[in-house]
């Protein structure tokens, strides 16, 4: 599924939180949406949702959403950075996505436990019971079974451990071939592993944008002119190690 | 396309009964609920010694107050945080990742929680019909569990609106609590006497008061379901008791079912294109 956005802006009563952003990712591109906390990154995502209103444009596959939602939003699927705490049960919430979309309740099944979440041991325990990792794992499993065109993914492995992430690489890897994702993220090693395109945000505005490769270089940072870079052009941080530190700026964790 | 309208309605029903039937205002409301049975019987059985059960009317009178005190409360209680809560709590961005639309959700918890709301009351009407037949050996009339039954439903879906519209408009839950209840005071306080009250130390002549005592849907409720019961001055209060006399009690009733379920409708309709239009989280 194609993304585009025209000029998006969003106010939030005096905060604006994305200026003028236009951004096209074309269908099967994986991009991550990187940048320090509260430069717009979860906003964009719920722009693209259409869960806020937004001046400028959104268009899925060339148009606006509003044009057949409920099939569109049968392709999207999305992983909040907040797991919902509610107190329905496990069970009770893959039944219901399982309904809304036509999957098999064990095709969730599966997928959970190839991130080495065993459904039946949580499936009458209320979702907010769970610890932080399985509830990410959870939302994951139901993004995954859904087999989206466009997966959205907002901090996806914040709270999972390292055996964890691993696995999910894994299974990113598996069902996203020409999937069209959009990552936002902290982490230098989720983009290194998820995206192939790099969009930066800095207080809701698109500071750069580029491949994800020069991104990890440190390109990104010598354009933006992120202090401490830019007066040390000659000792230009290249490399994992180097770039990562100067990946910190941007409010990346590594 | 219809079918995937009716899954996701069907979807979000299953999804909010279930939320319901866990939730604390429905224990409240059946432990009201069956505390009223209660009631009637004890108070039905000690008229019963004393007067030889002349006073069924009576007692159902009381019910009908307690009622006209209590619906409002339960129906906010159960709808003045349904919006505001999901927001905050993640449900909204999870639930509306999904192919739900916004109609549909506001329709579902709509119709969930009026039914479980309603349903209940049917129930408990039902109840002291056959108490009042078994035990005291009286009939009820069926006109007046008919009427009463209405008239609570409308009285309900007014609260619901109320409620709903509450919800979606103030994002901070305790603020909303404290709207809410102001709601419940005006609704349950500007009633009868407390009009006379104003009239006189505002000055405002009766008209007005007449006109302020049937826009407000528990005043409504509460003219016609008395009426139907008992149309005296002591049971209806003064302008009650007047517009009975006024209007008569067929008119009263057709008010008390109509504007309260009109009111809740003008506050529904308003929350659902609030709830369609602003954003979600
Ligand atoms: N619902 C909201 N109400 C008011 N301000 C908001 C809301 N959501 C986000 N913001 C503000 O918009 C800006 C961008 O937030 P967000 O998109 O969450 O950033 P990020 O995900 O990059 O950390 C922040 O200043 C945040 O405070
Ligand atoms: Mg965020």
């Amino acid at each position: 599924m194609q993304v585009e956005l025209r000029k998006v802006t969003k106010r939030f009563g005096s905060v604006l939180a994305l200026r003028n952003v236009s951004l096209v990712v074309p269908s099967g591109q994986k991009v991550a949406l990187v940048g320090p906390n509260g430069s717009g990154k979860s906003t964009l995502i719920r722009a693209i949702m259409g869960m806020v209103a937004v001046e400028g444009e959104v268009l899925l596959n060339g148009r606006a959403p509003f044009h057949d939602p409920l099939r569109l939003a049968n392709q999207i699927a999305y992983v909040p950075q907040n797991p919902p705490s509610l107190s329905a049960s496990t069970s009770e919430l893959v039944h219901t996505v399982s309904l809304l979309r036509g999957l098999k309740e064990s095709a969730v099944q599966v997928i959970a436990s190839s991130l080495n979440l065993n459904l039946g041991e949580v499936w009458n325990r209320p979702v907010r019971e769970l610890s932080g990792g399985t509830k990410e794992k959870l939302m994951v499993a139901l993004a995954v079974a859904a087999k989206p065109s466009l997966l959205i993914l907002d901090e996806p492995t914040a709270s999972l451990d390292t055996a964890s992430r691993l696995r999910f690489f894994e299974l990113f890897e598996q069902f996203t071939v020409d999937v069209t994702v959009i990552l936002c993220s902290h982490r230098f090693e989720e983009v290194r592993q998820l995206a192939r395109r790099v969009v930066v945000l800095e207080a809701g505005q698109i500071a750069w944008e580029g491949e994800a490769s020069d991104f990890l270089d440190g390109q990104a940072l010598v354009a933006m002119g992120v202090q401490g870079v830019e007066d040390s052009q000659e000792r230009l941080p290249t490399g994992p190690t180097a770039s990562a530190t100067a990946c910190k700026d941007l409010g990346c964790e590594v | 396309m219809s079918i995937r309208l009716s899954k996701s309605l069907q979807a979000v029903v299953q999804f909010d009964f279930a939320e319901v039937m866990r939730s604390r205002w429905l224990v409240f409301s059946s432990g009201l609920y069956a505390l009223l049975a209660a009631l009637f019987v004890l108070v039905g059985l000690r008229q019963s010694t004393v007067l030889g059960f002349t006073g069924m009317g009576r007692v159902l009178l009381s019910l009908c107050h307690v009622l006209l005190l209590l619906l409002p409360l339960v129906a906010l209680a159960a709808c003045g945080q349904v919006i505001n809560r999901a927001r905050d709590d993640g449900t909204f961005e999870f639930l509306f990742s999904q192919p739900i639309t916004r109609s549909d959700y506001f329709l579902a918890v709509s119709l969930v929680r009026f039914a479980v709301l309603v349903l209940p009351l049917v129930a408990l009407f039902a109840l002291l019909a056959f108490l009042g037949w078994t035990i005291f050996g009286q009939e009820i009339s069926w006109v007046f569990l008919g009427r009463s039954v209405v008239i609570c439903a409308s009285l309900l879906w007014a609260f619901v609106g109320f409620g709903l519209a509450i919800s979606v408009s103030v994002r901070n839950q305790a603020k909303a609590i404290m709207y809410l209840l102001v709601i419940w005071v005006t609704g349950v306080v500007l009633l009868d006497f407390a009009l006379i009250g104003l009239m006189l130390v505002w000055r405002l002549n009766p008209q007005t008061i007449f006109i302020l005592a049937s826009l407000n849907p528990v005043e409504a409720a509460r003219m016609a379901l008395l009426s139907s019961a008992d149309p005296t001055l002591a049971a209806l209060g003064p302008v009650g008791f007047y517009l009975v006399n006024r209007l008569g009690t067929g008119v009263l009733f057709a008010l008390g079912a109509t504007w309260p379920a009109a009111a809740g409708s003008i506050a529904w309709i308003w929350g659902r294109r609030q709830f369609i239009q602003n954003d979600l989280v």
